[in-house]
């Protein structure tokens, strides 16, 4: 009984460290969209509302879904997906000081809670029942298909060449591709690969041209639906934006140069604060500043493509070049140690 | 309770990932409520077709199905995706058949 509850309190301690951790998120966010603003309004567009404000404001004000809508479906469901990233945040160390997962997280079930997120908030815009909600969700799947696609590529061919280079262990845990510490330039086919993935996943994280930054709905769509689960589901795309940083940041972060990473509390405070600081910083330089890099890169990619769907030719014909190149360095790899 | 799955490349600890979830929806589900309690009164609710023509209204569950049906399910196959969506999970499957090497010996 006694062992239950103390379980039961590091679960909850844990849980609301994660929900604290995630404001920064909500902290990213806000400068994002305070310097696309500050851009926008230099080109003379208008953008009057600051998006983190209208969120928390529609928190408060009575729910409203649309005539046709599924209501308990379209009231509960967002909260599910939003519960569903939470085990995402979980299998990231630094979300909370506890241990939550034993052998840190398995990317492929990380991918399987982001799918089963995504399904369930694609499920709650389907449920409002009109028109404009499909075509949101469709909007939806095409954003889920064109950022699972990169990140499944990524995870199996980097695991591959991971087993080909003989590493111990599971090679789809988190603790394995982050501690590996493989992609060197020594290895320049898997290491260009692995850049490449990187600016594929992160300029395909789904955001709005028009300064709303990685909310899910813009001021004017859906206007039939307001209240606590619009917040939600607003809040649950921002949070996904975060995580997907996050957690790309956390396999690639030069942990050598922070040294105890992992080593449980047997480390200094000191240096668990400094691996705290330095991480967080990190992630929120590259959600800031290195994913709208990305977004505007790809931009300028798509309008040099002159053709029908250029964003979705450009993300297929990248992935699979990063795919070959890392695949590639693995056979090369496993190859020389067969002639060894 | 098996709550770890270990096949050689593996290691899925459900019960912990289970448990996060469900206290996560569990939490945003009573904070929904409680928002829906104090500020609710105006929500908009779904009379489809209050009286049928013939006067046999469906029963309840046939009336959740088929809202089920027609809202959730159609939409989905009515997608250009669909297809995308079979190959992404036959590739996923396809890649936990390949790393845990099952009728490899």
């Amino acid at each position: 009984m006694q062992n239950m509850l103390i379980n039961i309190l590091g679960y909850f301690s844990s849980w609301v460290l994660m929900l604290v951790t995630l404001m920064v998120a909500l902290f990213a966010e806000g400068i994002h969209t305070y310097l696309s603003g500050r851009s926008l309004g230099r080109r003379g567009m208008m953008v009057s509302l600051i998006p983190l404000r209208e969120i928390f404001r529609s928190m408060t004000i009575p729910i409203s879904l649309p005539e046709a809508s599924v209501v308990r479906l379209s009231i509960y469901m967002p909260c599910f997906a939003l519960a569903a990233l939470i085990p995402i945040a979980a299998s990231i160390p630094f979300f909370s000081f506890l241990p939550v997962m034993d052998n840190g997280g398995d990317l492929v079930q990380i991918l399987q809670f982001a799918a089963l997120s995504e399904t369930l908030a694609i499920l709650a815009v389907f449920s409002l029942g009109t028109t404009d909600a499909q075509i949101t969700a469709e909007r939806m799947t095409r954003e889920l298909v064109r950022l699972i696609v990169p990140m499944m590529a990524a995870f199996i061919s980097i695991a591959f060449y991971y087993s080909a280079s003989g590493i111990e262990g599971d090679p789809f845990s988190l603790n394995v591709f982050t501690m590996a510490l493989q992609m060197s330039p020594s290895a320049p086919f898997s290491f260009a690969g692995t850049l490449i993935f990187i600016f594929v996943i992160f300029s395909q994280i789904p955001h709005s041209d028009a300064g709303f930054g990685c909310s899910l709905l813009e001021n004017c769509e859906l206007p039939d639906f307001n209240g606590a689960p619009r917040s939600m589901l607003q809040l649950w795309s921002i949070f996904r934006a975060f995580l997907v940083v996050a957690l790309v940041t956390h396999i690639f972060f030069p942990w050598a140069y922070f040294k105890g990473l992992n080593a449980g509390f047997s480390i200094s405070w000191w240096a668990q604060s400094v691996n705290f600081a330095a991480f967080w910083t990190t992630v929120l330089l590259i959600r800031v500043f290195g994913v709208t890099l990305c977004w505007k890169v790809m931009d300028i990619l798509e309008k040099m493509f002159m053709i029908k769907n250029s964003r979705a030719w450009l993300c297929i014909i990248l992935t699979t070049a990063a795919t070959l190149l890392v695949v590639y360095e693995g056979i090369k790899i496993s190859m020389e140690v067969a002639a060894f | 309770m098996i709550s770890t799955l270990e096949t050689g490349y593996f290691i899925w600890n459900f019960s912990a990932w289970l448990k996060i979830f469900l206290l996560s929806a569990g939490v945003f589900c009573m904070i929904i409520f409680i928002i829906k309690k104090r500020t609710g009164g105006s929500l908009v609710s779904n009379k489809l077709s209050p009286g049928c023509e013939n006067g046999l209204e469906p029963g309840f569950f046939e009336r959740k199905v088929s809202l089920f049906r027609i809202r959730i399910m159609q939409p989905w196959f009515d997608f250009p995706f669909s297809h995308i969506l079979s190959i992404l999970v036959l590739f996923l499957l396809f890649a936990v058949a390949l790393f845990t090497k099952s009728g490899v010996e």
